[in-house]
């Protein structure tokens, strides 16, 4: 867990990368409520954008009547909406989010980031906390004040190692919905991704990593913990093991990313040991997850 | 093949194996990390099911490298030894030549071949060595045929008489090592053998009669001899006896029993007109003593005059007619009676000197003190009554042999020539000196001396093997020397003298006659028969069987000694993975 203090640099860190990277909003058509990005529909924006035949119902104030006066029909002017974006933010609270301290740094800003950049760009910023099948809405207020942590410890889950269950969440239609979990817990990807595409959203999974975890120095006799259950397993390190380690290591998150480019959903893994723009910036932005803002 | 384990000592080697454990458990604790990806490494490794403790050693590859280290190396403690297929056997056996062994002499190739075998023991081939029980003498054989060394035995052929075999024994034992097998080949029973030996005894007690010594008597002209026949049993024995002499000629058979235990002496005379005879009996087992040859016996003789000492000449009937070894010189002397008178040149002769003169005509008295020479010793003077002093006084360089008080009574002189001279400083014709019997004891022996190392004929009988050098004069060319041994019937075979043959020259080893010559003159005929009474006795003779080749020497025979280093090298190569390992996974050279 972090301290405040801890969550106030973080905070301060992720600001200030949150002013030169943004999620990739603008890359795409959205539909929502009224906002400065181009929406799906068409809208009143100042955005001409096509012509098309009067139905009844339609906004008189659209009808051109240049054309009404040349043809005698009403034709109606189309103009591009302009819509609010609808972020929903899940967070993963797994113990092994935050076991480690750079882990944990790189969770935690990864979270203000994505709360900033969504709110940069005016969206409607939906957060939970979720660990296993316990879920916890979570405020801007909450975690502007840094009382995330405290809320977060609050959760309980009957198999904290279990995969975060996204569908409990409720999610929002039209929504980007955006995960921050390492994945590391037994099981099919495909639930949870399926759960970030339901409902026309579109989904993007923030996996940070540690280099303990992906490229381990370990040799001889470990009595490892769970970090997830807080059990012992004794395992006598060998190159042999620790090469069969890396193999299954590296084949759980190739199935991720398959799954993900299968459904579309955007993936990348941000390492924790370098600054969190530089991270981001050769990580995120290289897979469009994020997008330098303009 | 079969796995020994010659030093089972060296199993406290396994006690490494408790104390490796120890030490890896208490060395090698487990770091305590926490992860998150714990589910992925069961899929790399299986969790440990034998629990906590054990799993130190589960998955510890050094570990087990170092456990088969310790194994290996209490192995090589062990000395294992392997009984190959090709496993030899060392040999030796010492073999009994003393006369006694002559009876056994005909089987004793098939009596040995049949217990090769045994002395063999599990090994599969053999090597023999065969060493007389005289260390000094050749080996009869050496090699790996079984076959020739029986062949070997036929130019065996046992006449010694009984000699300590340790010697022999302690030779085989250096040549084969604490490992080969030794064995003494014997015909008697004894006591333990030193140096591990074995004893193969093949004798078989037996009734032996034979011939243990023979005297002479002169009646006459005539030659009486005297042989003593000797029954070594337990129980009567009867035996026929003939007396042969050259053109094989042999008396009639005559029997006579022989109680147990006992002798008998049998009596005849030397044919007329013979020089040598030979009595035979029946043989029996032991034929060494079954003959008896003979020659009448002539000692050596000094030729004797009387020169300037006409009151000597009592002395010089008494030695003429007394002594054997004294005739009276004709044309050549030996030996001289005479006298000097005072004032001339001392003789240079073979002397004994007095003087008749009587320069006062007194008797002297006082104490008489004898030396310490050979010619003297054990002679009993205290009786003498000299005769008046002569004018003769010791020269320097005498040896005073009796004294009279203060004045030498008898010297020993010899002159430039060497030639030894007896001086009497007293008058022999008076007094008792000559009825003395200490001096004639001191006559007798002086010119036996005398008479010994003369070239002249002489014949006697010898015991077999007896050395030679006694009987013979001082003054020998070697390279004119020619001896002849031969026998009744007329065969001869002349033997090679050495140069050193005073000290090697033996009578033969079995009965016969030899004949010894200087350029063509007889110097000796002489008779030898067998006369070692121990070895003759044939009623000691006994079987022993040895044990069987000890498992032990079997075993350092047949191990196959190469083992270790393969195992050495194991253990090696062991090491260099350990280290590759525990190196290789040292995390700061990972990070390097």
């Amino acid at each position: 867990m972090r301290t405040r203090e801890q969550l106030m640099a973080d905070l301060t860190a992720a600001t200030g990368v949150s002013e030169s990277l943004r999620l990739p909003l603008g890359s795409q058509l959205w539909k929502g409520q009224a906002g400065e990005f181009r929406g799906a529909g068409v809208g009143s924006s100042v955005d001409f954008q096509d012509h098309r035949e009067y139905s009844p119902g339609d906004d008189p104030r659209h009808i051109n009547w240049q054309a009404y006066a040349r043809t005698g029909q009403y034709t109606m002017k189309l103009y591009r909406e302009e819509v609010r974006p609808v972020v929903d933010l899940f967070v993963d609270c797994s113990q092994s989010m935050w076991s480690e301290p750079g882990k944990s740094q790189r969770t935690s800003e990864l979270v203000y980031f994505l709360a900033s950049s969504a709110q940069r760009v005016g969206a409607s910023l939906q957060m939970s906390l979720i660990l296993g099948d316990s879920v916890r809405p979570l405020t801007l207020e909450s975690l502007m004040t840094h009382r995330w942590m405290d809320e977060m410890s609050d959760l309980a889950s009957i198999d904290p190692a279990s995969a975060p269950q996204l569908d409990l969440a409720r999610g929002r239609s039209n929504a980007i919905r955006v995960l921050v979990s390492d994945l590391l817990f037994e099981g099919d990807p495909a639930p949870v991704i399926r759960s970030l595409k339901e409902r026309q959203g579109s989904g993007l999974i923030f996996c940070p990593f540690t280099r303990q975890e992906a490229d381990p120095e370990w040799t001889g006799h470990y009595d490892f913990i769970d970090a997830e259950r807080g059990s012992h397993h004794n395992h006598q390190i060998s190159p042999g093991v620790l090469t069969r380690y890396l193999a299954a290591y590296r084949a759980h998150f190739g199935i991720w990313e398959e799954e993900c480019r299968r459904h579309q959903v955007g993936f990348s893994r941000i390492a924790a040991h370098p600054d969190l723009f530089t991270a981001l910036h050769e990580q995120a932005v290289r897979s469009g997850l994020l997008e330098l803002s303009p | 093949m079969n796995l020994v384990l010659t030093n089972p000592w060296g199993l406290l080697g396994l006690l490494g194996v408790p104390a490796l454990i120890l030490i890896y458990y208490l060395r090698r604790r487990a770091k305590v990390v926490t992860i998150s990806t714990v589910f992925l490494l069961k899929k790399a490794q299986r969790e440990s099911a034998a629990g906590r403790r054990f799993d130190h050693f589960n998955n510890s590859l050094p570990f087990w490298l170092q456990l088969l280290g310790i194994l290996l190396l209490t192995f090589i403690l062990t000395q294992p030894r392997y009984e190959k297929n090709r496993t030899i056997q060392q040999i030796v056996i010492v073999i009994d030549s003393s006369a006694s062994m002559q009876p056994l002499k005909a089987t004793l190739a098939d009596e040995l071949r049949s217990r090769l075998p045994a002395l063999q023991g599990d090994a599969e081939h053999a090597s023999f060595l065969l060493l007389d029980h005289e260390p000094r003498r050749p080996r009869l054989y050496q090699g790996d045929d079984p076959e020739a060394l029986l062949d070997s035995l036929s130019q065996w052929n046992p006449t010694d008489g009984a000699l300590d075999p340790r010697a022999s024994i302690r030779l085989a034992r250096s040549l084969v090592g604490p490992s080969g097998v030794v064995v003494f080949l014997t015909d008697h029973d004894g006591p333990t053998l030193p140096f591990s030996a074995q004893r193969l005894a093949l004798g078989e007690a037996r009734a032996n009669v034979g011939f243990t010594g023979v005297s002479f008597e002169k009646e006459g002209e005539v030659v009486v001899w005297n042989a003593i026949l000797r029954n070594y049993s337990d129980a009567p024995q009867s035996r026929s006896w003939t007396l042969e002499t050259p053109g094989r000629e042999r008396t009639e058979p005559t029997s006579v029993t022989i109680p147990p235990r006992k002798f008998i002496t049998l009596q005849g005379r030397i044919p007329e007109g013979q020089t040598r005879c030979l009595l035979r009996l029946d043989p029996d087992a032991f034929v060494l003593d079954d003959t008896l040859p003979m020659v009448a016996p002539k000692p050596r003789v000094a030729r004797l005059a009387l020169e300037n000492a006409p009151g000597m000449k009592v002395l010089y009937d008494q030695m003429i007619r007394g002594f054997e070894h004294i005739a009276p010189a004709v044309t050549e002397t030996d030996l001289v009676l005479t006298t000097t008178p005072e004032g001339e040149d001392p003789i240079s002769d073979h002397a004994l000197i007095s003087d008749t003169a009587m320069p006062d005509g007194k008797t002297a008295f006082g104490r008489l003190l004898v030396a310490d020479h050979a010619l003297v010793a054990g002679l009993n003077w205290q009786s003498l009554r000299t005769g008046p002093f002569t004018t003769l006084v010791p020269v320097p360089g005498d040896t005073p042999l009796l004294w009279l008080d203060e004045k030498p009574l008898i010297l020993l002189r010899y002159d430039a020539a060497n030639h030894p001279q007896l001086i009497f400083t007293f008058s022999l014709a008076f007094g008792n000196a000559l009825k003395l019997p200490a001096m004639v004891v001191l006559l007798h022996r002086f010119s036996e001396g005398i008479a010994r190392n003369t070239t002249s004929a002489s014949s006697l009988v010898l015991e077999t093997s007896q050395l030679l050098a006694t009987e013979l004069p001082e003054k020998l060319d070697h390279e004119a020397l020619q001896l002849t041994l031969s026998s009744l019937e007329g065969t001869s075979t002349p033997v090679a003298l050495e140069s050193n043959f005073r000290s090697t020259l033996r009578a033969p080893a079995t009965p016969g006659f030899l004949s010894l010559s200087s350029q063509g003159d007889s110097l000796m005929e002489a008779a030898v028969y067998f006369a070692d009474t121990r070895e003759a006795d044939l009623s000691q003779a006994a079987a022993v069987e040895p044990d069987r080749a000890p498992a032990a020497l079997v075993e350092t025979q047949s191990s196959d000694t190469t083992i270790w280093r393969w195992f050495a090298l194991a253990i090696l190569i062991l090491a260099l993975v350990a280290w590759y390992f525990l190196g290789s996974t040292n995390p700061q050279s990972q990070s390097a």
